[in-house]
């Protein structure tokens, strides 16, 4: 997978591996993120989604293999990397005992973003993510939903050229949904670059227009949303990819008899 | 249901003997079985009524221990009421159940080896009180346990705001500051400063008794007596005061734990980011400010901190000595030094956000030195000011100003760099609640080792101070002073430069290991 002109992709992927005692996570995972696609990841649970894109933006140091932002290593060159990512990990605290709004604020001030620019920053992102009523509330007291929002607020906030989302969806409510999905498909059009991990196939289908299954760590497809899927759902595609068996309507018997 | 949970709790407990988490049950297990080994030393060592007495002081410092250890953390029973919610059994089967568990340890198991010494001593006095000290023993460690879940569930309920947080640690720091200044109590009462060589003083002897601590004693002796109705009296009396005990932790969780701080009464000015700038530096420091502020298990910690400083200098008054008093910032800023080398273990995984802006974790680190001793230091000198013209010792002084540079300085060092060296198991901020007993994590072992490296870093300084008064030289004890200041700059910087340095460097392992908990 190339990107068809001489920018460098976004995100490269090359050999990743990650081990946890016995359990080999991440296997060898190769994968490019074109500059100005929209990549969806997915995967069951435990594929190593999680693990592979904290890997691939400096959270989690790899066993071996590489991980480039923009031709960056991500590894080599930390510092100049992370300034073109965005970043929403999955479930990881935040500082909880500050308010979004000064969360946002600390933020913008320890990348050293000019006070104007990140006022004004701050005001819009809580104002479109629908988080400005929640002004005296503690991130400690965030439902999941207003945490994924705060966390992609604080991705956003730098005007990353690439956003790297774990589970951006999950425990969102729907008109929220709307909302960020319509941020991102803006963001994109402006040339921005997205990969998310996700496991609702529709929605993949909805928004990317890159995918990348992962099974078992390995990465058992990857390519253009048709080429992956061909013409059938991406979700025939995946259950046919990881092979899970379906279900044959005798389990749980018991249950409610 | 008492079985389950038993079994539960011993998996959890194979579980934990590894990593950072099974050295720490280790050196837990460490020292218990030392101060059991004492016990048994004391137990036999000594002419039989000096050592009953010294028998129950020991008791009545393992009481102690019991009813504080929680709070300072490393309270965990591993299965808490709260998971349990939804479970179809009735209140009495899940109390019973979550004893069983609670029983269940290296600290239980320890202490029931220590009580021990009961039995070796009633060996002294018959058969009869030899044998008396097995139910003794057993009755006392489950009571124990019993106190120290009671009062775990009991700082849950209570912790529900600032002014709660601090009271709910005068306790603690009351009666640890008072174990510690015993002396003064013996001195009071008649006997000696040194209890192991002059004796308990009659008085104490016969309070150390009455104190529930000292029932199985009483029992013992009391067979040894050949008294059967005290023996039997004073076990029964341990069996009834496990059942209140049950009866009362039973009650409390029915009481919902307080929530944490999540809403702020009022919008606060600084809530809108300031249009005049500021460095990374200085919104760490105001985010740290603010954590300092909200967070209840911090300012339990501070509350406890400097009330232990005020009680451990107040309590020679009690003997017509005020000679400590200056002292008082001098102790408040080391227990706070011990009780804040948990930062990084204290915000979790929040870690990732300084990790992923390029560069900050110099900011961080020094932001978090500054608004440590932005707390600590005029609490200090304040302390040490009022101590100063509360009771005019001038011998104090060249103590005073070349210790607390050092004790300021090395902390604001050691707490970023043990705090990114030595993380401790302890679960995110978002995933516990409010209450240090169930939440704070193991960091007992933390208050001791940063304790013992605060004495190695003001060591030279200690020195000087030590040579000036034994030459009765004051310029060499006035030489401390400068001596004082500059290795506290010296390492308030030199230490939080290890600190930023490992974390830019081995960030994300810090992390993983944060992000076990």
């Amino acid at each position: 997978m190339t990107t068809n002109d001489d920018q460098p992709a976004a995100l490269r992927l090359a050999g990743l591996t990650k081990s946890f005692g016995d359990t080999v996570a991440v296997d060898h995972v190769d994968l490019t993120v074109p500059a100005g696609s929209f990549f969806g990841l997915v995967g069951p649970n435990g594929a190593g989604k999680t693990t592979s894109l904290a890997m691939a933006v400096g959270l989690l140091r790899p066993d071996a293999g590489r991980a480039e932002i923009f031709g960056v290593d991500v590894w080599r060159d930390p510092v100049e990397a992370k300034r073109q990512v965005g970043v929403l990990p999955d479930g990881l605290a935040f500082p909880e005992r500050l308010t979004g709004r000064e969360l946002l604020g600390y933020l913008g001030r320890l990348r050293g973003m000019p006070a104007d620019l990140l006022a004004d920053r701050v005001d819009e992102l809580l104002r479109v993510l629908d988080l400005e009523r929640a002004d005296r509330t503690l991130v400690l007291g965030y439902s999941a939903g207003m945490r994924k929002k705060i966390g992609l607020a604080a991705a956003l906030l730098h005007a990353p050229r690439l956003l790297v989302l774990d589970e951006p969806f999950e425990a969102v409510d729907p008109v929220s949904a709307a909302t960020i999905r319509a941020i991102l498909r803006r963001f994109v059009a402006a040339g921005g670059s997205v990969i998310l991990s996700s496991h609702v196939m529709t929605l993949v289908e909805q928004v990317c227009d890159h995918v990348g299954v992962l099974h078992r760590g390995r990465v058992a497809a990857v390519g253009p949303l048709d080429t992956v899927r061909g013409t059938r759902s991406l979700e025939d595609t995946f259950v046919e990819l990881v092979g899970a068996p379906g279900p044959s309507g005798t389990e749980l018997s018991w249950l409610a008899s | 249901m008492v079985g389950v949970l038993i079994g539960l709790r011993g998996t959890l407990l194979r579980r934990s003997f590894s990593g950072t988490q099974g050295f720490a049950l280790g050196f837990g297990a460490l020292c218990g079985l030392t101060g059991a080994a004492g016990m048994f030393w004391h137990a036999v060592r000594y002419d039989v009524a000096h050592s009953g007495d010294l028998l129950a002081l020991a008791l009545a410092g393992t009481l102690v221990g019991w009813l504080v250890g929680p709070v300072v953390g490393g309270g965990d029973p591993g299965i808490r009421g709260e998971h349990l919610a939804l479970l179809p059994v009735r209140r009495g089967r899940l109390v019973l159940g979550l004893l069983g568990a609670a029983l269940v340890g290296v600290g239980p198991l320890t202490t029931l080896v220590g009580l021990a010494a009961l039995v070796a001593y009633g060996a002294r006095l018959g058969p009869a009180a030899a044998l008396v000290g097995v139910p003794g023993a057993i009755l006392l460690t489950v009571l124990l346990v019993v106190l120290a879940r009671v009062v775990v569930t009991a700082l849950g309920v209570v912790l529900g705001g600032r002014i709660r947080a601090v009271l709910a640690a005068l306790p603690w720091a009351v009666l640890t500051a008072a174990m510690a200044q015993c002396w003064v109590v013996f001195l009071a009462l008649g006997g000696g400063t040194n209890p192991l060589g002059a004796g308990v003083p009659a008085s104490v002897a016969r309070v150390l008794r009455i104190l529930p601590s000292g029932w199985p004693l009483v029992a013992v002796e009391a067979a040894g007596r050949g008294a059967g109705l005290p023996a039997v009296g004073a076990l029964a009396g341990l069996a009834g005061l496990i059942v209140v005990a049950v009866l009362g932790w039973a009650g409390l969780l029915d009481r919902p734990a307080t929530a944490p701080v999540t809403h702020l009464r009022r919008r606060l000015p600084l809530s809108r980011p300031a249009r005049t700038g500021g460095s990374a530096f200085g919104a760490v420091v105001r985010k740290e400010l603010r954590t300092w502020w909200r967070d209840l298990v911090r300012i339990h910690y501070l509350g406890f901190a400097l009330t232990y400083g005020l009680v451990f200098v107040s309590m020679p008054l009690l003997v017509g000595l005020s000679d400590l008093l200056p002292l008082a910032g001098l102790v408040a800023a080391t227990m706070l030094v011990s009780c804040s080398a948990h930062l990084y273990s204290s915000d979790g995984t929040g870690l990732w956000l300084t990790l992923m802006v390029p560069g900050a974790e110099r900011a961080d680190v020094r932001g978090r030195q500054v608004a440590w001793l932005l707390h600590a230091a005029p609490v200090a000198v304040l302390f040490t000011l009022a101590g100063l013209v509360g009771a005019v010792h001038w011998w104090t002084l060249p103590w005073v100003t070349a210790l607390l540079p050092v004790v300021l300085g090395g902390g604001a060092g050691l707490i970023v760099l043990v705090s990114v060296l030595v993380p401790v198991r302890m679960a995110d901020p978002h995933r516990r609640g409010g209450n240090p007993g169930s939440d704070g994590g193991p960091i007992g072992g933390l208050i001791w080792l940063t304790l013992g490296l605060l004495a190695v870093v003001s060591a030279p300084t200690t020195a000087l101070l030590w040579y000036g008064v034994r030459a009765g030289s004051p310029t060499l004890l006035w030489s401390a002073t400068p001596v004082g200041v500059a290795s506290g700059v010296l390492l308030a910087w030199g230490l939080g430069r290890l600190a930023h340095r490992r974390l830019a460097r081995r960030g994300p392992e810090l992390l993983a290991r944060l992000g076990q908990a």
